[in-house]
């Protein structure tokens, strides 16, 4: 079945194909996809013979039209031909090739930027070629200023390299509307918090209760700010998997200083990790699900409170109790009992939505 | 990606092949099979719990000494496997999350006790890693569930990378690589057929786990701990010589045209500049493979795969970062200055 046969025309017809009732008239299992799953669910429904179930995977699952993977080639190629050309200019400023000059160095990269930024600029934000090219300036902001520290010895993994990465590419995020740019922005916000946490106070951040924490309540203000402007604006942070980043982010520091608290009991406030995570997940399940059908906040949500309980179970079961064959069994049982009955919720959750 | 439900049933019906009047009906059945397919990070969370309980379970069987010795403890896993078997396909785990995570569970405990039990017991590894490979291809043809299927094509490629260790094929690595990429392209390529037919449920867990194993698999090798030194020169090769021909079969008769030839030189070219970089063609295949199957997931494999890949690149000893540096360089012009030409030829 290749561009050109029988089959491929069919299947170009069947995206093509205009539906035979009026589209207000449609109702919500109009939209169900033909997928695979959809179709063997038909399998065993009275009045389906094999050669309708054979018939139905070759007209859903046979390749695409001939447009669109001219418009995958396209995209392809871009996204592609970018993220080569850009990790072949943070290779090459890594090599540190002391032929090229100081100077030789230091201009390369520069003129990298300014080309990317310049072209971004003349081909427009709203086109694909315009936003890639941004991006690319965006990421080689970072070695170029990292190439400024390996001439001036000011240091490559300096905290505040990270800091003015992040603010010379912040109009750039706010201009672009772009989730990878946004992602990026919120990368190094978290590096640069790590770093100067490590460098600035001396102490191993992953150690400190209290870096999580203020991590946490720093990424939520940033995904509360991200909730705001969806609402808003739907354009400007469509995608989202930013969303879904931040708050798997927001959960994890959340969980982190929850399970030392558990198992370790030695921080200034051990209950606070539990109170913060208590915290997302009552925004999340009572102020996001009703409004948002997405299900990765509530599946994420549910894994940061089964680790919780699974490492309280485990001071009890296994620590302070003798009978250990038994707390190793009521562990595993436990474990289970947790993941089906979050698995259940979730499936219950995304048939009723 | 894909065209509504309703548009296939209908046409069905002008086909003969289903009464239009039941499509409202089919369209419902329909609709509930594809919300009951769990979204991957369902998934995901089920199968890290599971690996969690089984753990667990497998510590307790050990401290009662539950668990026979040699080769009693590989029958002892046969027997746990068969009854989870059982147990998942049984009416009762239909509409049951815990009996389904609790057969899960405890088909990863049969093969821990399978795999622990033929390796004390025959103290052979090509015997212990053939047994584990039937198992696994047992689990994937009758164990009614998409996680463990999924895993048990990961384990298989596995025991296939232990019998190339054992037995010393050069590039033993590569070659268990290519044989999972060669089992992931033909069950892609073939997805329609193969869902029509004995097993359609095992199809895209199937599919994922190979397609999942092979990158993880080129990911170790770049990464040697097994001090094999790959060149990546046979993984490359073969890439390579499988996306031409994924490219020549899905240009069709347009491969003669110019955009067709340049298509294909295109592909030939990225193939020799990225002889020591086989990742770049391996994201380039589960990208065309992904877009003709109409699954975002591998898509999403592909660009992640690439973005993990060019980092472990970065930290391989075996290219200088200069010449990786030209290399990469090369390809992303290679590859902007084709799509230029493509667009200046419509």
């Amino acid at each position: 079945m290749f561009p050109g046969s029988k089959d491929h025309v069919v299947r170009g017809a069947m995206m093509e194909e205009e539906p035979e009732d009026n589209a207000s008239q449609a109702g919500e299992t109009d939209l169900v996809p033909a997928t695979a799953e959809a179709i063997l669910a038909l399998q065993d429904q009275p009045g389906v013979r094999p050669e309708a179930i054979r018939r139905a995977l070759e007209l859903a699952l046979s390749p695409p039209p001939r447009e669109a993977w001219a418009r995958f080639l396209d995209r392809t190629l871009l996204f592609l031909g970018g993220l080569l050309a850009t990790s072949g200019v943070l290779f090459f400023v890594a090599s540190n090739w002391q032929a090229l000059g100081r100077l030789g160095r230091l201009g390369l990269i520069e003129a990298a930027v300014l080309l990317a930024a310049l072209g971004s600029w003349r081909l427009g934000p709203e086109r694909l070629a315009g936003q890639v090219l941004l991006t690319v300036a965006a990421a080689l902001t970072g070695p170029l200023l990292g190439v400024y520290g390996q001439i001036y010895q000011t240091g490559a993994d300096a905290w505040n390299l990270f800091l003015a990465w992040g603010l010379l590419i912040l109009p750039w995020v706010l201009v672009g509307r772009n989730p990878v740019l946004w992602l990026l922005l919120l990368g190094l916000g978290n590096l640069t918090a790590w770093l100067a946490w490590d460098q600035l106070a001396g102490t191993d951040p992953w150690d400190s209760a209290s870096f999580y924490l203020w991590m946490c309540s720093a990424n939520s203000l940033v995904w509360l700010a991200g909730e705001t402007m969806r609402r808003r604006n739907p354009g400007a942070l469509a995608r989202s998997w930013v969303i879904r980043v931040l708050a798997a982010l927001c959960l994890f520091y959340a969980a982190v200083p929850s399970w030392m608290a558990l198992l370790e009991s030695r921080f200034e406030g051990p209950w606070l990790g539990p109170v913060f995570l208590a915290a997302l997940l009552v925004a999340i399940f009572r102020l996001l699900r009703p409004r948002d059908p997405d299900l990765f906040l509530p599946a994420a949500g549910l894994a940061a409170a089964i680790s919780v309980v699974t490492v309280a179970a485990s001071r009890i079961l296994l620590e302070e109790s003798e009978a250990e064959e038994a707390g190793i069994l009521l562990m595993g049982v436990l474990v289970l009992a947790q993941v089906a009955g979050a698995a259940a919720w979730l499936r219950r959750a995304g048939r009723s939505s | 990606m894909r065209p509504p439900l309703v548009r296939v049933l209908r046409r069905l019906g002008r086909e003969g092949l289903v009464d239009l009047e039941a499509v409202s009906g089919l369209l419902a059945v329909g609709d509930q099979g594809e919300r009951h397919s769990a979204p991957w990070f369902v998934r995901l969370l089920v199968g890290f719990g599971a690996w969690v309980a089984s753990g667990f379970l497998v510590a307790f069987l050990f401290m009662v000494d539950l668990v026979p010795e040699d080769l009693g403890a590989a029958l002892f896993g046969a027997f746990v496997l068969a009854g989870a078997g059982a147990l998942r396909r049984s009416p009762a785990a239909e509409g049951s999350d815990f009996l389904q995570q609790s057969a899960l569970a405890g088909w990863l405990v049969g093969q821990l006790m399978v795999v622990f039990g033929m390796a004390e017991g025959t103290d052979s590894p090509p015997v212990t890693a053939g047994v584990v490979l039937l198992v696994q291809v047992a689990s994937m043809a009758f164990f009614a569930d998409a996680v463990a299927r999924f895993l048990a094509s990961g384990f298989a490629v596995a025991s296939v990378l232990a019998l190339m260790l054992h037995w010393k094929v050069p590039q033993g690595d590569e070659v268990a690589f290519l044989l999972s990429a060669l089992g992931a392209g033909l069950i892609w390529w073939h997805r329609p057929a193969l869902l029509a037919g004995r097993f359609p449920q095992a199809v895209n867990p199937v599919g994922y786990g190979l397609v999942f194993s092979a990158l993880a698999l080129l990911a170790l090798a770049l990464a040697d701990p097994l001090e094999q030194h790959p060149s990546g020169i046979l993984a490359s090769t073969a890439l390579s010589a499988g996306v031409l021909l994924m490219a020549w079969c899905l240009l069709g008769e347009r491969r003669r045209s110019g955009p067709g030839l340049a298509v294909l030189g295109l592909v030939l070219l990225l193939g020799l500049a990225t002889s020591s970089a086989p990742g770049v063609m391996a994201a380039v295949g589960t990208l065309v493979l992904g877009f003709r199957a109409g699954e975002r997931g591998l898509l999403a494999l592909a660009w992640s795969f690439l973005l993990f890949f060019l980092a472990a690149f970065y930290y391989n000893l075996e290219v200088p970062l200069l010449e990786k540096s030209g290399l990469l360089l090369a390809s992303g012009a290679l590859l902007l200055g084709l799509r230029a030409l493509l667009r200046r030829c419509g």
